[in-house]
């Protein structure tokens, strides 16, 4: 048996009412007084969709063998690299053995289903036993624009495989059309649409019920049996349940007032939420839709009730803070430049030859913990830190990005750049050993407690502008619940 | 420790094991000397650690080896005020840097190695 065998979400911390965009653009667009409802998710200065996404899949694959997965399909539209393979990039966060197929699926909205066609076709030519999906976006939409108030940050990840099948595959449906209804052409910044009733009537209205009436006759399902269906558009597609004989609750709810249009996520996101409601025997329908559309089938199975407690959407969308300035929000997303003053300016040390040599330590928090006093440490040791040890060459590798950990001490400095001023950083107790130095994230000064429980969190550290690098490590966050 | 010319021998003044030097920024524990046996002689390395907690623009810490160089005479003397020194030359030649590098690398733990 194919299928799904885990699921996780990332939503970030950072939620913007839409009414505080209003307040600030209104002037400009009262047309969008009537979008201006709920929030949306956005990232903080130092996330981007590459970040999102590895987030998405620690949560994905946590307590599980990462040596079994195969493949990585990392599916954005917002990827921080044109050329130099983001997925593997992804790979290399989540400590994924090198024998991986990964694989950067992007240019369009349906990406997030193409990816996980795109695994299960591998798993079912058995060219390996567990892949991973990634989905993540980060889309900009002008100020002033619906977009704007439209587009939230998210991703989700999906781990596919043939043992513990927690939903079976039971097949796809795919279209492809040139219709342009949304659009960013290479180096823009911004999202571009047709004209939106063009988009419903020409677009929405006759590709969806093609693919999804393709997907039922070709697979003999009989819509009627349907248990949740997640259509990847951010808005009420109950409308359409009456022609496919589906009741209204059956339509997942596509977060459109609480995360936003995730854009390549969405899918993937949608579908994390149906699991975690799951029951045996349900019937899941997954609808990638842009630049034609997908569809997957899948049924849920008796172990679904055995998969560990997991953090996906529910648990993602309770741990939030609003973001009350909207020009932060234009600053942490980079549509508006400031005035990082000479420590800002400062070049970061961006040098590839030591990523490369020191790749497991910095992206995927690997140390070493002595075989012999079983003292953890990092960075990585030949020779035991422990003074009463000192051990020599005896040591294994040891993840510290997995584990939690407790804060022994901060501080936070307004003298140092960040976009998120003061700056905050302390040492970090980790639960089964080693004392780290962290920068944290996602808190504010107030909230910092000695002894508070914290966590990992990877996160873009620096943009190199001049080299056209993003650095990536580990910082520290406040521990959120596995599962709400 | 005095001496600009490389070339030249020079008086290393033995740091106290143990006691802290504090700075601006941080401070920093001598916790050992040793003398490491090479093909060119005994090279003398002090090891301790550091920590930077009090400086405005970044924190960090590590365990480091100070290598002060080659041994010309041990415990030639002590300073006016009681400290014992050595002779030493100090390590430029880029091979012999290699050479200590690579037994202080599977003998001692340390986050980074600097030539006096």
């Amino acid at each position: 048996m194919i299928g799904i065998t885990s699921y996780g979400a990332y939503i970030p911390w950072n939620r913007l009412q839409r009414q505080s965009i209003f307040q600030a653009m209104g002037w400009y667009s009262p047309f969008t007084y009537g979008i201006a409802k709920g929030e949306k998710a956005v990232s903080n200065h130092d996330e981007d969709s590459l970040s999102m996404a590895v987030n998405a899949g620690a949560n994905c694959v946590s307590g599980l063998d990462r040596g079994k997965i195969g493949g990585l399909f990392l599916a954005s539209t917002t990827l921080p690299y044109d050329e130099r393979m983001n997925a593997s990039i992804a790979a290399t966060a989540l400590d994924l053995k090198s024998q991986v197929s990964a694989a950067d699926i992007t240019g369009g909205l349906k990406a997030g289903t193409t990816a996980m066609i795109s695994a299960l076709d591998a798993l079912q030519a058995g060219r390996m036993n567990q892949a991973l999906v990634l989905a993540a976006d980060s889309r900009l939409g002008k100020p002033g624009g619906a977009y704007e108030h439209m587009f939230g940050d998210a991703a989700a990840a999906v781990l596919f495989g043939t043992e513990n099948v927690i939903a079976e595959f039971k097949g796809s449906f795919s279209l492809s059309y040139d219709f342009a209804d949304q659009r960013r052409a290479s180096g823009e910044k911004f999202n571009r649409n047709w004209e939106e009733r063009w988009i419903r009537d020409a677009g929405i209205s006759k590709i969806l019920p093609e693919a999804i009436m393709g997907a039922a006759t070709k697979h003999g399902v009989n819509p009627a049996n349907i248990s949740k269906i997640c259509i990847a558009l951010p808005a009420d597609m109950s409308g359409m349940g009456k022609k496919m004989m589906l009741t209204p609750e059956k339509f997942q709810e596509s977060m459109v007032n609480t995360v936003g249009d995730c854009g390549a996520a969405l899918s993937v996101l949608m579908l994390a939420a149906a699991l975690e409601d799951a029951k045996p025997g349900d019937q899941i329908v997954v609808v990638g839709f842009g630049s034609g559309a997908d569809v997957l089938l899948f049924q849920a199975t008796e172990e679904i009730t055995k998969l560990p407690a997991r953090r996906a959407v529910k648990a993602c969308l309770a741990n939030r803070k609003e973001l009350t300035s909207y020009e932060k929000y234009k600053v942490f997303s980079g549509i508006e430049d400031i005035e990082t003053g000479i420590r800002g300016e400062a070049p970061a040390a961006s040098a590839l030859s030591v990523l490369w040599k020191d790749r497991r330590a910095i992206m995927a928090y690997v140390g070493t913990r002595c075989k012999e006093c079983k003292t953890p440490q990092f960075p990585p040791q030949r020779i035991c830190a422990n003074p009463a040890c000192n051990a020599k060459d005896k040591m294994e590798p040891y993840s510290f990005a997995d584990k939690k950990g407790k804060l022994f001490t901060f501080t936070a400095d307004m003298l140092a750049f960040t976009f998120d001023p003061p700056a905050i950083y302390g040492l970090v107790d980790m639960d089964g050993g080693g004392r780290l130095w962290m920068d944290f994230t996602d808190v504010e000064v107030k909230d910092m407690k000695v002894n508070m429980p914290v966590e990992l969190s990877f996160r873009r550290k620096y943009v190199d502008k001049g080299r056209g690098i993003s650095g990536y490590s580990w910082k520290a966050v406040p521990a959120g619940k596995e599962a709400n | 420790m005095n001496g600009e010319n490389a070339a030249m021998p020079y008086i290393y003044i033995h740091s106290d094991e143990g006691s802290e030097t504090t700075s601006i920024a941080g401070r920093y524990v001598i916790e050992k000397e040793s003398e490491i046996q090479t093909e060119f002689g005994a090279a003398l390395v002090a090891f301790g650690f550091a920590v930077v907690d009090t400086s405005c623009c970044g924190s960090g810490g590590c365990r480091f080896a100070q290598v002060a160089g080659i041994i010309v005479e041990r415990n030639a003397g002590t300073t006016e005020d009681g400290k014992p020194y050595s002779i030493l030359e100090r390590v430029r030649d880029e091979s012999q840097q290699r050479r200590i590098r690579n037994i202080i690398d599977v003998s001692e733990c340390h986050c980074q190695i600097n030539f006096l």
